[in-house]
């Protein structure tokens, strides 16, 4: 295994089992939501055999909502497939924009559960580094968790993916409690800043905007 | 509901697993469903009415709380994964608020320690997901009986004591 992967040893391994679990129970959701519509087809038929008549149109209905419940699966599925895949490189070039595009699926639940809604505002064109994949869906994650708990329920945090000079930041942004240091732990911490330096990025934090920035440069200098 | 819709539902309760006095003793009961997935609420909802029962929901636990608190219900239908608000301090406060309730646990991931830590937060049963809408309704009938017991008990006791 490359070293670059121990910089976050045990995190690395918590990080993926956290998504992996919410995924995992997204996709029990899914198939109990097809489960009740079969079961109510189900129902349909056997009143249908003791002579109450179906109506065409909730039948419609009920496949449009499972047809509805089989593309979210696929989009959960697919999204898992690109987070398992991360880590097959140690370094490639990515969208950022995508990226970021992706983290926010990836987290949607666990944002849900913490009452916080994500908002991504794509860039217009592709903005392309050189980097970690993993390593960098790892930091996005931690500065998105931190944003989340900053910010407090029935907020939205917005990300944003600028083109700089010398690479690329993504922004977080609506982090109101930001400003009163007393409120949150301190960011960044050992795991982030370890990360950071071998991403080559770094972080600013802006407590009078409200925002996080993460700096990404264009390639991993070595 | 009229009288042929109503037998054709009675006869949707349970067919394999309940008596017909099961599928009676079931009729109009009132049932919490309490899930973040509106589409999942409002397909379970309806199967319970096809089967006599008298369902309602709440998609967010502060919902269901205020609900509970406005209405008596037979039995709590409860996902431990709700926004917000975990499910565990859901049921807490839910318990606190209306000490008579009977919980079924509805999970996505019924794990040992969820189940136990269900069992020792007040909830009686615990199912997994996706499930068998009979086995949930058993388990309904299962708890409602066993309120009626209690409640039998207490009137008996009561009765007891002033003709003693």
């Amino acid at each position: 295994m490359d070293s670059k992967w121990n910089i976050i040893g045990n995190e690395g391994f918590k990080f993926m089992g956290k998504m992996n679990a919410s995924i995992s129970h997204e996709i029990k959701n899914v198939l109990a939501i097809i489960n009740e519509n079969a079961g109510l087809l189900e129902d349909f038929t056997l009143m249908a055999e003791k002579g109450m008549p179906i109506d065409p149109e909730r039948l419609k209905a009920l496949a449009g909502k499972v047809q509805k419940q089989v593309q979210r699966a696929d989009r959960i599925v697919r999204n898992m497939n690109t987070f398992a895949h991360s880590v097959d490189e140690t370094e490639k070039k990515v969208d950022l924009g995508e990226i970021l595009v992706f983290m926010a699926a990836l987290s949607k639940r666990l944002a849900a559960m913490k009452g916080v809604a994500l908002e991504v505002t794509p860039p217009s064109t592709p903005i392309a580094i050189t980097t970690n994949p993993f390593l960098i869906e790892n930091i996005i994650w931690r500065c998105l968790e931190f944003s989340m708990a900053v910010a407090g329920p029935e907020k939205t945090v917005i990300m944003r993916v600028d083109k700089k000079d010398q690479g690329a930041s993504i922004l977080f942004s609506q982090l109101k409690g930001l400003s009163d240091a007393s409120s949150h732990p301190s960011f960044p911490k050992v795991l982030e800043n370890a990360l950071v330096e071998s991403l080559g990025a770094q972080i600013v934090v802006h407590e009078g905007n409200g925002e996080i920035e993460l700096g990404l440069p264009e390639t991993i200098e070595h | 509901m009229s009288c042929m819709r109503a037998t054709v539902r009675l006869s949707l309760v349970c067919p394999k697993l309940s008596s017909i006095e099961g599928r009676v003793f079931l009729f109009g009961r009132k049932v919490l469903l309490v899930d973040d997935e509106r589409d999942f609420l409002e397909a379970l909802s309806e199967r319970m009415r096809n089967r006599g029962l008298n369902p309602a929901t709440a998609a967010l636990a502060k919902e269901a709380i205020q609900m509970a608190q406005r209405e008596t219900y037979d039995v709590l239908v409860l996902d431990l994964n709700m926004p917000e608000m975990a499910g565990f301090e859901t049921l807490k406060i839910l318990k606190e608020n209306n000490p008579g309730i009977h919980v079924v646990i509805l999970t996505g991931h019924a794990t040992v320690e969820n189940g136990i830590r269900a069992m020792l937060s007040g909830a009686e049963e615990v199912l997994e997901k996706p499930s068998n809408v009979e086995i949930l309704i058993k388990k309904i009938e299962k708890l409602v009986r066993k309120k009626m017991v209690k409640v039998q008990l207490f009137v008996t006791a009561h009765v007891v004591s002033l003709s003693t």
